[in-house]
């Protein structure tokens, strides 16, 4: 059975390589014998000398570490099953100015003249940080974009299908990136929220929820600036009397399991 | 307005809070007139499902009048008398249209936690911990219904609140159990755990076809409540091994079918339910299969393990063996609420039926937490709780 749920959290991530795994025991062998040494008497001059050591050895241990990890690509995805057309899908992903913001973390994008988008995503609460990408390609099934430079080049897909069974269309986003310290510094990531893994997931759910219903899904007892679905892609039409879904279901499914043998009167006759 | 407000394990109050308010356009707003406390609520109230947080509203047993209702809101009006199901559906989704409501893939807010535990995530409910969404429950004098187009269901004026309330959970959560029981008429089935669901599912046990219905639980006026009201054969589990008993009641077979009632928080006899009981207290599993592991070794080769009873993580010392080489179907589910509403809605009209003969206890609202207390501990002969606000 295919799964339509949105599925950030078992994106492929960071890896470990055995070297670095070691190099990072080194690194937290060194950081244990820095907070040991610091823990000697109050001589200010030992004090300095003891730390200083300390330290020297935890940077002496991470360091290649980090150096062997920054080259390293490391790959995430989030993938759903959204009940749209693949072309329909395609046509929004391409087109920033269709796409009902916000979505997740995602607050908005501006496209400037060149052609490049920029993205601004808000870290935390009143946090927003911005960043540029470039759209490299738009196909029947794929889009892709790219950001060479700065310290987090990456390359992002967008894939469509349509399923194989049932409707909707399977979107898939991948993104290959390289982080500053390598595995660890993707951990970091992780830690502050702000893995790819967990973005594209989040922004993902939330278009699909967006495109299905026509609104974001929240738990929230007060007003909240929640988002609309722009015209040009309408949530489907709320139920009419003659198209309740709850009348069809169980109109549909409720003979079969409603024993036609059964009156208030044959509870006690069948005891 | 006032709700009542989990702090943790064995500690709920009623406090004010600040009124719910329209959110998204599909929301409705209803003024809750009676609300219930479910034995899932009792799992929250026992500090055994994760992500809860300190100050959330519990209860997803609640009906009421609709007070506001959001700008797309076709079906329902300023007024009208709505029972709400405590699952949350969107009706758009892949789920929703193949009729797997619970299953909803767009109503769970914090479904990453969802996959997170249990590699997908199942619909929102109310007032059921975050995993679930974090949605405000209906212990309260309102609360905010999402998708209100989908699940609430208008009751006619004529029929009791009572006599309607448990639409909104137990009484589809029995049927549901019954009906995954298969029945093809004359079968014989177990049902573990007469609490409230456990009296239910005996009538619809019966309603669907059954030719016995065979009660087990230790509290005696419970067991009398299946015997009077339900027309069950009862059994003591404390009188002796209980799968023994069952055989020796049907020809050494054991029951067509058997049905869990009671979930993660089972009781029992014997150093099984001593184990159960240490390994669950220090978390070595999160749920106590004691009540499983006999319904497993109980019920008859081939035959259907159907489980309304809520379970949250991982069990231990589960018989997988038996299962197996019995040939044994184990089914189990949130209720899939919205394709019972109706049809369980005309045979109360009718006049088939009335769950309300469950109601013990009858409270205000304030009373709630005394109510948690006397409802786990089963004093006073709590059998089901109703609060009105």
């Amino acid at each position: 059975m295919h799964s339509t749920s949105v599925n950030s959290l078992d994106a492929a991530s960071a890896r470990f390589t055995p070297s670095s795994l070691a190099l990072f025991a080194r690194g937290a062998l060194g950081l244990v014998a820095a907070a040991l040494l610091t823990r000697q008497p109050a001589n200010l001059v030992l004090r300095v000398i003891t730390r200083t050591t300390g330290a020297a050895l935890a940077a002496a241990a991470v360091r290649p570490a980090l150096l062997q990890n920054l080259s390293t690509e490391l790959h995430a995805s989030a993938r759903a099953v959204i009940n749209r057309s693949a072309t329909d899908l395609i046509q929004l992903l391409a087109h920033p100015d269709t796409l009902p913001l916000p979505l997740g973390r995602l607050r908005t994008v501006d496209v400037n003249t060149a052609g490049a988008w920029r993205l601004y995503v808000e870290l935390r609460p009143h946090t927003v940080i911005d960043w540029e990408m470039r759209l490299q390609l738009i196909e029947d099934t794929r889009v892709v974009w790219q950001r060479d430079t700065g310290l987090l080049p990456y390359t992002l897909t967008a894939h469509v299908a349509s399923m194989r069974v049932g409707s909707g269309t399977e979107v898939a986003l991948d993104c290959q990136y390289r982080v500053p310290g390598g595995a660890l510094g993707d951990l970091v990531l992780r830690a502050l929220g702000m893995h790819p893994a967990l973005l594209m997931g989040d922004v993902l759910r939330q278009l699909k929820q967006m495109l299905e219903t026509g609104q974001i899904t929240t738990a929230a007892t007060q007003p909240a600036a929640a988002p609309k679905a722009p015209a040009a892609l309408a949530a489907p039409q709320p139920p009419t009397p003659d198209s309740d879904p709850v009348s069809a279901a169980a109109a549909e499914s409720f003979p079969a399991s409603d024993a036609p043998a059964w009156t208030a009167g044959t509870t006690t006759e069948a005891a | 307005m006032k709700a009542l407000r989990w702090y943790g394990s064995g500690d709920v109050r009623v406090e004010q809070v600040p009124d719910p308010q329209i959110v998204n356009a599909g929301d409705a707003i209803i003024k809750v007139t009676s609300t219930a406390i479910c034995g899932s609520d009792l799992h929250m109230f026992d500090g055994y499902i994760p992500s809860m947080e300190k100050g959330d509203i519990l209860g997803h047993e609640f009906m009421g009048e609709v007070v506001e209702v959001g700008a797309s809101v076709v079906k329902l009006k300023r007024g009208d008398r709505v029972v709400v199901p405590f699952t949350i559906s969107c009706g758009n989704c892949y789920f929703c249209q193949a009729k797997l409501w619970s299953l909803c893939d767009n109503s769970n807010p914090n479904a990453h936690l969802a996959e997170a535990l249990y590699g997908a995530s199942a619909s929102g409910l109310f007032g059921y911990s975050h995993i679930f969404g974090g949605y405000s429950g209906g212990q309260a004098e309102y609360v905010r219904v999402p998708y209100a187009d989908v699940g609430p269901i208008v009751v006619p004026d004529t029929l009791r609140d009572e006599q309607v309330l448990f639409l909104s959970d137990i009484f589809p959560t029995a049927y549901q159990a019954a009906e995954n029981c298969q029945l093809k008429g004359g079968e014989t089935v177990a049902i573990w755990g007469c609490g409230p669901v456990g009296q239910l599912a005996i009538k619809c046990a019966y309603m669907l076809g059954a030719g016995r219905v065979i009660a087990i639980d230790h509290i005696p006026e419970r067991l009398q409540m299946a015997a009077t009201q339900g027309k069950a054969e009862i059994v003591n589990m404390f009188d002796g091994d209980v799968p023994a008993m069952l055989r020796e009641m049907t020809a050494g077979r054991g029951p067509d079918a058997v049905i869990d009632a009671v979930g993660m928080e089972a009781h029992g006899t014997g150093i099984g339910m001593l184990y159960d009981q240490v390994t669950h207290a220090v978390r070595f599993q999160t749920d106590r299969p004691t009540a499983l592991r006999q319904m497993i070794l109980a019920c008859r080769k081939g035959g259907i393990v159907s489980m309304p009873g809520v379970y949250g993580g991982v069990v231990d010392k589960f018989p997988l063996g038996a299962f197996f080489n019995k040939g044994l179907t184990l089914v189990g589910g949130q209720t899939h609420m919205h394709r019972y509403l109706r049809p369980l809605l005309d045979h109360i009209v009718r006049g088939d039926i009335d769950p309300s003969f469950i109601i013990t206890h009858r409270l205000k609202l304030d009373q709630a937490p005394e109510a948690y207390k006397t409802f786990r501990d089963k004093h006073d002969g709590c059998i089901k709780v109703v609060l009105q606000p």
